[in-house]
């Protein structure tokens, strides 16, 4: 089988990339392993990501579908006395700030429904799960072997494969990329579930607006999130240090249960009961920072090339807006440009890259220097921090900011990008002796070996 | 003997709930971390100190005595001086004044 343009992976990244290629007049094929709906966390927009729905066309139905709409973040402090909150925001072309609103959605129905859209649009959707890459002489990615549900294979060759298969990381884990490191929250696992009866906001906008995602403080490593699914369930996460975890011996559900309360004040208030209606999910060691995610008939998209932190929701937006950029560039790539040099979207790899830089550098001082962090958003730079919860990250988006800048100071961390392999990751700094986890030459073969090693 | 500036003491005072006012320089000023905030704020629009980003720690504010050698190598601009955020280049501000 044949077709210029693959995309691994139908979720949320892959669907938006489909769309953004019909937009470019391309009609891309969508391999997708599990059948939908399915269930899936990350379950909250920032701005921009609302704004990407927004260019594609999906607000009308994302309103009549009744997604709670996301008016900000509050976060309690340990005490669970005092919060500061940062309310969603837009800019406008000539750069103006406004208040501005998003969305919180159940995976399972917002796959779907993107998906669907996708395919209604022009993509092609398959069921089946991609095996391996054919590669050319060069190098260069041309196809990859499928396997269908039925148990046979077979080879798809395509111009391009685009990578939107999450944190199941295809081309990296297939070593077609560069290595994959582990990054600085590879020790914490996530526990959550879905609840009923929980007390939300009483208002209908602003800092008490009942559809808001609160986050619960406790201290380095330790929080909680809340995010409204419908009128009636709300998704509850834990995060907790690995061995924390371990020293309990209970099962998942038992943790997640004994420990959840021990998280804030406010978040006991906010869940009298725990009516739990989905069972209690774990994920992990999940932060990675995968190196050379794109090249000659490659890009990886979203979590497929990097992971941070869920803290502040940014998953799904980094992800759909990847996809954008990386729209028009495969366009040039099947006109037959881009065909020289050795990466031909180096300029969208570094692009994307200093974006979740940018990211990384607020979220690790976040959990370094709370404090500051706290009088940055409240005090110092608010504009600056509500462009950056926004997911306005990007060099286009007038980032580094002076709050980023003030950051890496704080950090004592320098990016440099002048270079060939531009930026060395951060996780790799703080941990050198196990930088490189995927290398082809590692002594290690997987990261969980590596963890199982220790 | 160190200079507390009373509207400082005051400000503290009036912001550590049911807690009597502070009598001994080293006693933990017992604020949230979020009020500790809104000191800063406070320190910089009010009295005119600027606090550099390496000393918002904790350790500064813990105590009267800390805060006092904080401000001891700082001279306030002004009393009553509002200390805007450093303006980035072309990018017109709106939500900064929200707070208020």
């Amino acid at each position: 089988m044949k077709t210029d343009v693959l995309i691994i992976g139908g979720g949320p990244g892959g669907a938006a990339m489909a769309m953004f290629l019909v937009r470019e007049g391309i009609k891309p094929v969508i391999l997708e392993q599990e059948e939908f709906p399915r269930y899936h966390i990350g379950e909250s927009l920032t701005g921009e990501g609302g704004q990407v729905l927004r260019r594609l066309g999906f607000e009308g139905e994302m309103t009549k579908r009744e997604h709670p709409v996301k008016h900000g973040v509050r976060v309690f402090g340990t005490s669970g006395v005092n919060s500061w909150y940062v309310p969603v925001s837009a800019r406008d072309k000539e750069w103006n700030l406004s208040f501005s609103t998003t969305w919180q959605v159940r995976r399972s129905d917002f796959d779907t429904m993107m998906l669907k859209e996708a395919e209604t649009r022009g993509a092609t959707v398959m069921q089946g799960t991609a095996t391996k890459p054919l590669l050319a002489d060069d190098g260069a990615v041309r196809g990859v072997t499928v396997r269908w549900p039925d148990g046979k294979s077979e080879d798809i060759e395509t111009q391009i494969v685009l990578d939107c298969s999450g944190q199941a990381t295809f081309l990296a884990n297939q070593r077609v990329t560069g290595p994959k490191y582990l990054g600085n929250y590879d020790k914490q696992v996530a526990f959550f579930s879905q609840l009923t009866g929980a007390v939300r906001g009483s208002g209908t906008s602003g800092e008490e607006a009942k559809d808001n995602t609160l986050i619960f403080y406790a201290k380095k490593f330790h929080w909680a999130w809340f995010i409204p699914l419908d009128k009636d369930v709300v998704s509850v996460g834990m995060v907790t240090p690995n061995a924390d975890f371990l020293a309990k011996k209970q099962t998942p559900e038992e943790f997640f249960r004994n420990e959840l309360y021990d998280i804030n004040p406010e978040l006991r208030n906010r869940i009298p009961d725990l009516n739990l209606v989905e069972k209690v999910h774990v994920i992990p060691n999940y932060s990675y920072q995968v190196r050379g995610f794109c090249g000659k008939g490659f890009i990886c998209i979203g979590d497929a090339h990097r992971f941070i932190d869920p803290i502040f929701s940014f998953g799904l937006t980094v992800t759909m807006r990847e996809a954008e950029f990386a729209a028009p560039l495969v366009r040039e790539y099947l006109e037959g440009r881009r065909r020289n040099g050795e990466n031909p979207f180096s300029e969208h790899q570094v692009f994307c890259e200093r974006g979740i830089d940018n990211l990384e550098d607020m979220i690790d001082l976040f959990w370094e220097q709370p404090f500051a962090f706290a009088t940055f958003v409240y005090h110092r730079y608010p504009d600056q921090l509500t462009d950056a919860f926004a997911g306005r990250i990007y060099p286009t988006e007038h980032q580094p900011s002076p709050a980023v800048v003030g950051f890496r100071k704080m950090l004592k961390r320098t990016r440099e990008y002048d270079k060939d392999d531009y930026s060395v990751p951060i996780g790799s700094r703080f941990h050198p002796e196990r930088a490189a986890i995927w290398e082809p030459n590692s002594p290690v073969a997987t990261t969980e070996q590596w963890m199982g090693a220790r | 003997m160190m200079k507390i500036p009373p509207k400082l003491k005051e400000y503290i005072d009036n912001n550590r709930g049911s807690l009597p006012p502070i009598i001994d320089l080293d006693e933990p000023l017992q604020i949230d971390s979020l009020r500790v905030v809104r000191l800063v704020a406070f320190l910089e629009n009010d009295l005119g100190y600027r606090v550099e980003d390496e000393e918002l720690i904790a350790e500064n504010f813990a105590t009267l005595r800390n805060l006092g050698e904080l401000l001891a190598t700082k001279t306030p601009t002004a009393p009553t001086a509002e200390v805007e955020p450093p303006p980035q280049q072309g990018i017109p501000t709106f939500l900064a004044k929200r707070e208020k």
